[in-house]
């Protein structure tokens, strides 16, 4: 968690400076979160293509 | 049936109507005599059309045969609207006067609706508080991000509402407030000239306050347009006679079990004795699981929605960062941030879900959840989404029913869904739990 949460911050730092960076630390690490869990979910390498609201 | 014209559903004044027991005159004027009496305490109205309404009311009593023929509707502000103000709450639109209009609310018109005005959003439909008041309980939050379209409706302004949903804005509010609120599948109604959010999830959706009310509505709204590349062309049913049959029996539905233990005590009791009172009915209950884990299909409707947010806001907040709520600037910068792979990935996960999802949908008439895991919080928040995500992320049909009162006054509600493109299906169990469940009362105002 820590992985994703750091580099979004590096990356915040990078793209809003650090005053801005800081104010947007809570936020970053739900996003931390999400992309935590999304990446921890295996995936079929044949089947699983993107959804495109299945109609 | 109402005793006086502000109180009567959108299907009881298309009635009247028709059978000239109300003009379309003297119910727009009993609307706004009831907006002036208050709209102050739930402050529900970005624009009140009140010149426009009453311009129009007169045109509309000559037309023959329109289903919706002097019925007033309110209309959230970011569907756009010819002539009239659409601000999306963001001070940069506050006198944008769009030249055309959304789809959904020319459908609307064509079907004779007369248009009051513009219900406040929160802005651009994300989730920063409106200034909207519960008229439950001003002091709670009306839900968002149709929050006046809810609480217009629930406070007896307009029958009927348009609203949006791309996490759960149309029926968490419809929640909060003690009001029907319905979403259609995804593609089934145009969303041609509303705001975006997140193109995967945004679905135009409605707040009434009967089951016969989202199917006149829906009967009006459905169908293909070909403007807009996310409808979709699969044929329309009959949404009204779909409500009208009688059923052969009561329905199977399907208490999803994770949803009820990430609900809060007493709103987990209330749903589940009112799943006893279904079944007293005669309905047959099954206890189902999610096939996919709850908290990571919330996450990947979370990766989606932010990355496509920071897509449509991209342009727009480099030139007026400065007119951005907190809230929604935070929610464009992060999702600014946020790898392809992980959209992607995200969306993969959606596939799954989606797949993985069809066959528990097919073992029942319909899953019964409770809305929100919570009655209307304070102001500072528009409420809990995860319960009404999740559906509006496989796209699946979905209304909210009010189920009467908490022991603090506040709304409870209970959420059913049912198969893509089945909303026929969806409409003849709604009204059959809302025949068990009984009348909703009108809050104290």
């Amino acid at each position: 968690m820590a992985g994703f949460e750091e580099s979004l911050r590096q990356a915040a730092i990078a793209a809003y400076g650090e005053a801005r960076a800081a104010e947007l630390k809570g936020k970053l690490a739900e996003v931390g979160r999400w992309l935590e869990l999304v990446d921890g979910e295996p995936l079929d390498l044949l089947d699983e293509e993107p959804d495109t609201n299945g109609d | 049936m109402a005793t006086e014209l502000w109180e009567a559903t959108a299907s009881e004044l298309a009635r009247m109507v028709r059978t000239k027991q109300a003009s379309p005159l003297e119910i727009v004027q009993a609307l706004l005599a009831r907006i002036d009496a208050v709209e102050e305490r739930v402050q529900a109205w970005e624009t009140i059309d009140r010149d426009g309404a009453l311009k129009t009311a007169p045109d509309v009593r000559s037309a023959v045969d329109l289903p919706m023929r002097g019925v007033p509707v309110g209309i959230k502000d970011i569907y756009l609207t010819g002539g009239l103000r659409t601000t999306a709450s963001f001070p940069p639109f506050a006198s944008f006067v769009p030249d055309h209009e959304a789809e959904a609310v020319m459908r609307l018109r064509r079907a004779g609706c007369i248009v009051l005005g513009k219900a406040v959003t929160t802005q651009f439909a994300l989730a920063d508080p409106p200034r909207t008041r519960n008229p439950w309980n001003p002091e709670r939050t009306p839900g968002g991000s149709s929050s006046g379209s809810a609480a217009a409706v629930a406070a007896r302004m307009t029958p009927l509402a348009l609203g949006s949903q791309t996490k759960g804005s149309v029926l968490r509010p419809a929640a909060y407030c003690g009001v029907v609120g319905f979403k259609p599948t995804f593609g089934r109604v145009s969303r041609r000239n509303v705001f975006p959010l997140a193109w995967s999830f945004d679905t135009v959706g409605w707040l009434c306050r009967s089951v016969e009310d989202g199917a006149l509505a829906l009967s009006v709204l459905a169908g293909h347009d070909p403007a807009d590349p996310s409808s979709s062309g699969r044929p329309v049913d009959d949404y009204l006679a779909a409500y009208e049959a009688p059923r052969a029996k009561p329905p199977k539905l399907g208490l999803v079990t994770d949803f009820f233990e990430r609900a809060q005590p007493g709103v987990r009791e209330h749903v589940r004795t009112t799943a006893r009172r279904f079944e007293s009915a005669g309905a047959e209950l099954v206890e189902l699981k999610l096939p996919l884990d709850f908290d990571m299909v919330s996450a990947a409707h979370d990766v989606i929605m932010h990355s496509e947010t920071a897509a449509v806001h991209r342009q727009l907040f480099q030139r007026e960062k400065d007119g951005y709520a907190p809230n929604l600037r935070a929610t464009i910068e992060t999702g600014a941030l946020i790898p392809a792979v992980s959209y992607v990935q995200a969306q993969r996960i959606r596939r799954r879900f989606r797949n993985a999802m069809a066959p528990v949908l097919a073992q029942v008439d319909a899953l019964l959840t409770p809305t929100a895991s919570n009655v209307a919080p304070s102001r500072e928040t528009t409420g809990d989404t995860r319960f009404q995500a999740l559906w509006t992320q496989l796209g699946l049909p979905a209304i909210s029913l009010p189920s009467g009162l908490n022991e603090e006054g506040l709304p409870n509600a209970v959420q059913l869904a049912g198969r893509p493109f089945e909303e026929s299906a969806l409409l003849s169990v709604a009204r059959w739990a809302e025949d068990v469940l009984g009348p909703m009362p009108a809050p104290p105002l």
